[in-house]
């Protein structure tokens, strides 16, 4: 194997809270623009922020409506427009990203940076509007399926577990409200209030940049100056997220539904903040206890006990909690949540074998060194890095874990103290199977 | 070892074949870190009737055998083969899907000793009667996951409602009874089976010399004969679908539809991917984002950018499929089907084919930057007779009347329609 190579991701600039990431690499064939616009997570404006790239992506001023946008995609060699949003703790993120193949392999060697990248720019800002507000027909089908989006959580189920474990743990946090926000809420919004909360985004958020592949600086600068034109005000700063909360009990929370599959999920305070240095001792503990096939309960829960065939834990960065989930059949919870739960104390016990750390390690730096090898995967990390204010490279960061020690999981461990306890089961508490109609 | 150049995509494969017949590719990805190595095995969940090689009589072996053996080749003698994957830094997996078994790893250190284990541990089953036993009871976890899954639910009930008796709609990994009745012998006949080298092939993506490559798997690779030809046994299939609705009721907050059409052709090789490609750009004209369906279901709130469409063909069976959420499935499923006769009648538009054409072919590029992915792609498509990266010429020769005359073949059957109901509160 020939040596490894970390692609850097350069800041090109920042003006009026808008700053510009180059994450060059010429050994993809294709070009990213994602833009990224930061929120404190807010109850009321979650589901605002939510709805907004969905009406944006319905169409701009050229293309006014979403078919004419998806017929000059095509003709863009099947350039795709996307658009979300996401939770970092308690942050909210809304996302616009576009997408598309190198000039180099179009056929009259097209500019499509350019041509996409404008057409990215008029969807972020200058979306169909009649009368101060948004087209009336997007805004009522948006909010229709961002409500369905929202009743649709359910449709995974350890997924849906994962998260509501989180919120009942932080049910007196804004880390509480899910990232779509509620339904209440997107039932009461108006359009009026929704343009207004659209103008705040663009104005007042402060926005990030990412652009990946292989362009030249001029044609960046191009598409940079662009952003002169948005009206910026003074730029919101975003709160520190409260991580440290003492535990007073352990709560225990059933939640029945019509499934044939237990999930359990067992929630953690770890009291370490993403810019703490015991951070990285917190990532080699989350490892060892459940992050991969070495861990402690894939090898207990999954190939000892045979309790389940998904089992794992995993670490909210931003906001310190600790979740270990496993899909169970519904008579073994007690088994289950001992099996789990012994597995902690092993760890707090320094009950690690030079394997688990081992493992743990070389498991995360393959990681981190094939993250270079997706665009995708590195304006992942490179933008939840500089959110939490760690903005380590990736090189940095796997110097960072191998140097952890035993010792250091271990006062990691006894930092760790359990919060809740969420069960997903099926209605009559048993395993039970389902006809068919 | 012989090379093949696809200059359009800047894609290279370089091929070697081994003594015992099994095959094995490099496929180079300069500056990638990572290098994903795949064993696979032309063996998945429909093989469960075949005749032996230099044997008379049929063999019938449980639903989800194959699966079964997926997981039980991880385990060896002396462990885990994960746990030894692991402890080189290297993460290995494996799948079964309807036609194949893939094991797999992918590191970014210390390929070497990686890629000798990869070879060892599929070539060297360790299989115990206490062994196979603890196995079922993960195995029924993942059962029932899937059971719980509304996803992958509407997509079993649709491939039941085309298919009358092939094996294809049974799930992959069997039934919790079906798997019950597995035993160390019969996974030992199918593993003798189907884990020939020549039934068998290597890709392997990143950036690699191929030379070491191939010296490895001359050495790793035990040098016995062909046995012969193994004689898969299908049912016979009818050309019609078994059902025209197929619905459940599951734990969703909204009704999930899938609908789809099988195809009775009988194609392999570059026909196979040419009619692929083809039966994928006519999904996009009748249904896809830039269609006036779409659009349509769209505004009137009956889809939603769930939506997508998919085409798989195989072999022994083959169908398109396209779906997502909807209010009212059956209103979505009744215009799919007028849409469908209009394009009858007006056959396919020579404008919207090369425009379509030009965006798959641009979404097929971009593919590329992703070593799984052309893994996953490249290794089935090898077993049915043709390179993936010939993909790059379909788009360039395949026109609208190869289209139109697909179109007219395939759209003939009325596409059936599976359902997964809210619960009845």
């Amino acid at each position: 194997m020939k040596n490894i190579k970390i692609t850097s991701v350069d800041k090109i600039c920042e003006k009026n809270g808008i700053s510009f990431f180059h994450v060059e690499s010429n050994k993809f064939k294709t070009v990213l623009i994602d833009i990224f616009l930061a929120d404190p997570l807010d109850k009321k404006r979650a589901v605002q922020n939510a709805l907004i790239p969905h009406i944006l992506k319905r169409g701009c001023s050229r293309y006014p409506t979403q078919q004419e946008l998806a017929l000059r995609l095509e003709e863009l060699y099947g350039a795709s427009i996307n658009g979300g949003v996401s939770k970092f703790g308690e942050y909210q993120i809304v996302h616009l990203n576009a997408g598309f193949v190198s000039d180099q392999y179009t056929v009259n060697k097209a500019n499509l940076f350019e041509e996409v990248g404008d057409i990215l720019f008029e969807i972020l800002t200058e979306p169909v509007i009649k009368d101060g507000m948004f087209n009336e027909d997007y805004f009522q089908q948006e909010r229709e399926n961002l409500i369905q989006r929202i009743r649709s959580r359910v449709n995974n189920k350890m997924y849906y577990s994962l998260e509501r474990c989180m919120e009942e743990m932080c049910s007196d946090e804004p880390f509480a409200v899910y990232r779509d926000g509620d339904e209440e809420g997107a039932k009461a919004l108006t359009n009026q209030e929704l343009m207004f909360r659209y103008e705040q985004l663009l104005s007042r958020s402060p926005i990030y940049v990412y652009i990946s592949g292989n362009v030249s600086d001029e044609q960046i600068q191009k598409f940079i100056d662009k952003f002169d034109a948005l009206k910026r005000e003074s730029i919101i700063s975003l709160p520190p997220i409260k991580v440290k909360k003492e535990v007073q009990e352990i709560r225990h929370i059933e939640e029945p539904m019509d499934v044939s599959q237990g999930q359990l999920c067992l929630g953690f305070r770890t009291q370490i903040e993403a810019g703490d240095p015991m951070y990285y001792p917190l990532v080699i503990y989350n490892g060892i206890f459940g992050g991969g096939v070495h861990s402690k309960l894939f090898q207990n829960v999954r190939e000892k006990e045979s309790l389940a065939y998904s089992t794992f834990s995993t670490i909210e960065k931003f906001k310190g909690l600790l979740v270990a989930c496993s899909g169970i059949d519904i008579s073994q919870r007690e088994k289950a949540e001992k099996t789990i739960t012994d597995q902690l104390r092993a760890i707090e016990n320094g009950d690690i074998s030079d394997y688990e750390l081992e493992a743990t390690k070389k498991s995360l730096e393959t990681g981190l060194k094939s993250m270079q090898d997706s665009q995708g995967a590195m304006v992942s990390f490179y933008f939840s890095q500089n959110l939490s204010g760690q903005n380590d490279s990736a090189t940095n960061y796997i110097d960072k874990l191998n140097a952890v020690t035993k010792d250091d999981v271990v006062g990691v461990a006894k930092k760790i103290t359990q919060d809740t306890v969420y069960f997903l089961t099926s209605l009559s508490g048993e395993g039970e199977r389902r006809e068919e109609k | 070892m012989k090379v093949l150049e696809f200059s359009r995509i800047q894609e290279k494969v370089y091929e070697y074949e081994h003594s015992s017949g099994l095959k094995a590719f490099v496929i180079p990805k300069e500056g990638y870190n990572k290098v994903y190595s795949t064993f696979a095995t032309y063996y998945g969940s429909i093989n469960n009737c075949f005749i032996a090689p230099g044997e008379k009589s049929e063999t019938k072996v449980p639903d989800g055998i194959a699966h079964f053996l997926e997981h039980k080749l991880f385990e060896q003698e002396d462990g885990s083969v994960m746990d030894k994957f692991s402890k080189i830094g290297a993460q290995s997996n494996a799948y079964t899907s309807s036609t194949q078994t893939v094991y797999l790893f992918s590191c970014t250190d210390k390929f070497d000793e990686n890629f000798k284990l990869l070879l060892k541990f599929v070539q060297n089953p360790y299989l115990t009667d206490e062994n196979v036993e603890k196995e079922k009871g993960i195995i029924a976890q993942e059962i029932r996951m899937y059971e719980d899954n509304a996803d992958w639910r509407v997509f079993f009930n649709l491939l039941n409602a085309l298919y009358v008796n092939h094996p294809v709609k049974i799930d992959i990994a069997g039934t919790v009874d079906s798997i019950s009745k597995i035993t160390k012998d019969a996974l030992h006949k199918c593993y003798n089976t189907f884990y020939h080298p020549s039934n068998m092939i290597i890709v392997v993506v990143g950036d690699v010399e191929p030379q070491t490559i191939f010296s490895m798997v001359e050495e790793g690779i035990k040098a016995t004969n062909y046995p012969g030809e193994i004689r898969n046994i299908f049912p016979d299939e009818p050309a019609h679908h078994n059902k025209k609705l197929v619905e459940q009721n599951l734990a969703v907050a909204m009704p999930q539809f899938h609908m789809g059409i099988k195809d009775n052709s009988t194609v392999s090789g570059f026909d196979l991917i040419k009619r692929s490609i083809a039966l994928e750009i006519l999904l996009s004209m009748l249904m896809g984002r830039s269609s006036v369906l779409y659009n349509e279901l769209y505004n009137d709130g009956l889809i939603n950018q769930g939506f997508s469409c998919d085409v798989s063909l195989e072999e022994s069976f083959g169908y398109t499929v396209w779906g997502g959420q909807s209010k009212e499935p059956k209103e979505v499923a009744k215009r799919i089907t007028e849409q469908i006769q209009i394009m009858h009648k007006n056959g396919v538009d020579k404008k919207s084919f090369e425009r379509i054409k030009k965006a798959h072919e641009g979404r097929f590029i971009r593919s590329l930057n992703s070593p799984e992915n052309i893994s996953h792609e490249f290794i089935p498509l090898f077993f049915k007779g043709a390179y993936f990266f010939e993909y790059a010429k379909v788009y360039e020769e395949l026109t609208v009347e190869d289209a139109q005359k697909i179109f007219t073949d395939h759209f003939s059957l009325e596409p059936s329609l599976s359902i997964i109901w809210p619960m009845k509160t």
